[in-house]
């Protein structure tokens, strides 16, 4: 098994692809945090109530950067799968490892290690950076040193770990790169968004249980009763991952190539 | 040594391959041939484990691909050459399959070596002619140092040079006691290479025989006779010959040999331009034999 991660982890590493999409999403991160941060916090700072501004939660704020890391990341989890089924290098992956689990495991592997350290760096470097624009404004800033700010820096990286396996099951199950990015970024990004034109009860609960709203739970810090808890949030978004990727080594296991 | 037994395929209604028993022994070339669709392809990527046979089995060294331990060291293949990512370099794609199985790094530069890629080795694939994907293609099959090699369309877009090449690399593997199984639809170049050959119509085997009996089973057979004296049709038949004129004035003479023939000449005291036994092609007779496929229905020739 340590072999096969081997040999993804170098599959994954001499792709030039992979390297440009990592720096670029850790900069954006970074950049998009600091961005709506700063207008964020501009905005309450002028014109915010107090009680506008005790609801703020400048955690959250700075790891915005997310909604469009979790995309790259899910991309990245399909691209893992179906750019072997594109190309056909699946056929020479598979005689190199003809326990199918075992390949599509070690993919998973590597896939969600990358995205982990994704969230972690470029979690910390948005937090960090929105921290000293959010202060510049005025604003009380979070801070490393608290528990639940920690707690959601830890969970960045999760949430995205989640994001691409998620994304690597859908794409070994349609082999296609098209209808796996179809997919994923329908679930990730545009259900959510249009959930806020159906009727006020139908959007309530899909703000509160599905899964990549409930999942991005765990990058809050203020809390909010009208939703799930942080790590409640974030187990049925990993639940949801974890049911996807079992389908995804069935069907995986029993195709022929 | 590759054993299938009964390999059978079917998709729904349509039968890939039907039945197929067969051996591929060490030491040798075998030729694995057959028309478009006639089930080669289908056969190694069931030998591969890469799809599952409907029935039978087929057994590299007696066991099953999925049971070997480190495939890569069992067998090499060569499938598609293009199958490649196209922004990996072809040195970093040997380097992904290497570790896979856990083979020596330097077994990479070996291989490169061996195939001529060295130079353009951390180029990406993409860019690599046919010819190039192929010889990478080859030294991904011979990273494990396998003692059974499949190789399919090996020498397809190579030009003559990498088609000698592939040709001397076939023999040598194969004369050090190694299983190699070439698939081609060249039969001229099966016909320099293998010395065995299994031949496959429509998923069924139709021949599987060496390379001289092959030729020998359904040989025109004929000897082609020019003759200076017009009259030596009739002496040929005269001594019980079949005669067919050809256009060109050359003499297609059935029931006799060439010895036969020069020995008439001799006695009738005619000077013969030519004389030369009809050998028929590998080419001839492969398309006679598979044009047949469907009546041989399985039977070993």
């Amino acid at each position: 098994m340590s072999s096969l991660l081997h040999s993804e982890w170098i599959k994954l590493r001499s792709l030039r692809s992979v390297l440009w999409t990592t720096a670029v999403v850790l900069v954006l991160m970074a950049g998009l945090g600091a961005l709506f941060s700063f207008g964020k916090a501009h905005e309450l700072a002028v014109s915010g109530t107090a009680a506008d501004r005790a609801g703020y939660d400048p955690t959250a704020s700075s790891l915005s950067g997310m909604l469009l890391a979790q995309i790259a990341v899910g991309v990245l989890g399909v691209l893992v799968v179906t750019s072997e089924f594109a190309s056909g290098s699946i056929r020479t992956s598979l005689a190199a490892a003809p326990v199918r689990g075992r390949l599509l495991a070690a993919k998973a592997v590597t896939a969600a290690a990358v995205a982990l350290v994704i969230g972690w760096a470029g979690g910390l470097a948005a937090f960090l950076l929105a921290q000293r624009v959010i202060a510049g404004q005025g604003l009380a800033a979070a801070s490393l040193s608290s528990a639940p700010v920690d707690r959601a820096l830890l969970g960045a990286g999760l949430y995205l770990a989640v994001t691409a396996l998620f994304g690597l099951a859908v794409g070994a199950m349609l082999r296609s790169t098209a209808g796996a990015l179809t997919i994923v970024i329908v679930v990730l990004l545009i259900a959510p968004i249009f959930s806020a034109a159906l009727p006020s009860a139908v959007a309530g609960w899909i703000a509160k249980w599905w899964p990549s709203m409930a999942g991005f739970r765990v990058v809050t810090v203020a809390p909010d009763p009208s939703v799930l808890a942080p790590w409640a949030g974030f187990g049925v978004l990993a639940g949801f991952g974890a049911v996807v990727l079992a389908a995804a080594f069935v069907v995986f296991a029993r195709r022929d190539v | 040594m590759i054993e299938l037994r009964g390999l059978t395929k079917r998709y729904g209604d349509t039968t890939a391959v039907a039945d197929l028993t067969c051996t591929f022994r060490p030491g040798l070339v075998t030729g694995f041939l057959g028309p478009n669709g006639a089930g080669k392809t289908t056969t190694m990527l069931m030998t591969l484990g890469l799809q599952r046979p409907t029935s039978g089995s087929a057994l590299l060294g007696g066991r099953r691909y999925r049971d070997l331990p480190v495939p890569m060291r069992e067998v090499g293949a060569l499938l598609d050459a293009r199958a490649v990512h196209h922004s990996r370099s072809g040195r970093n794609h040997l380097l992904a399959l290497a570790a896979g199985n856990g083979l020596p790094r330097r077994r990479v530069d070996e291989v490169l070596e061996l195939v001529g890629l060295t130079a353009v080795a951390g180029k990406a694939a993409g860019t690599y002619s046919l010819g190039m994907s192929q010889r990478l293609g080859i030294a991904g099959a011979l990273l494990g140092d396998p003692p059974i090699l499949l190789f399919d369309e090996p020498v397809n877009g190579l030009d003559p040079s990498g088609i000698a090449w592939a040709r001397t690399l076939m023999r040598d593997l194969a004369a050090e006691g190694r299983t190699v199984v070439v698939s081609s639809h060249l039969m001229s170049e099966m016909e320099q290479t293998a010395d065995h050959l299994v031949v496959i119509g429509k998923g069924r085997l139709i021949a599987d025989m060496s390379l001289a009996e092959f030729l020998a089973s359904q040989a025109a057979g004929g000897v082609l006779v020019r003759a200076a004296d017009s009259g030596f049709a009739g002496t040929l038949r005269g001594a019980g010959a079949t005669v067919v004129a050809q256009d060109d004035g050359v003499l297609l003479v059935g029931g006799l040999d060439a010895y036969a023939v020069g020995k008439l000449a001799l006695v009738s005291g005619t000077v013969l331009t030519e004389l030369s036994p009809r050998r028929s092609s590998l080419e001839e007779v492969f398309m006679a034999m598979t044009s047949e496929s469907v009546e041989f229905s399985g039977g070993v020739r």
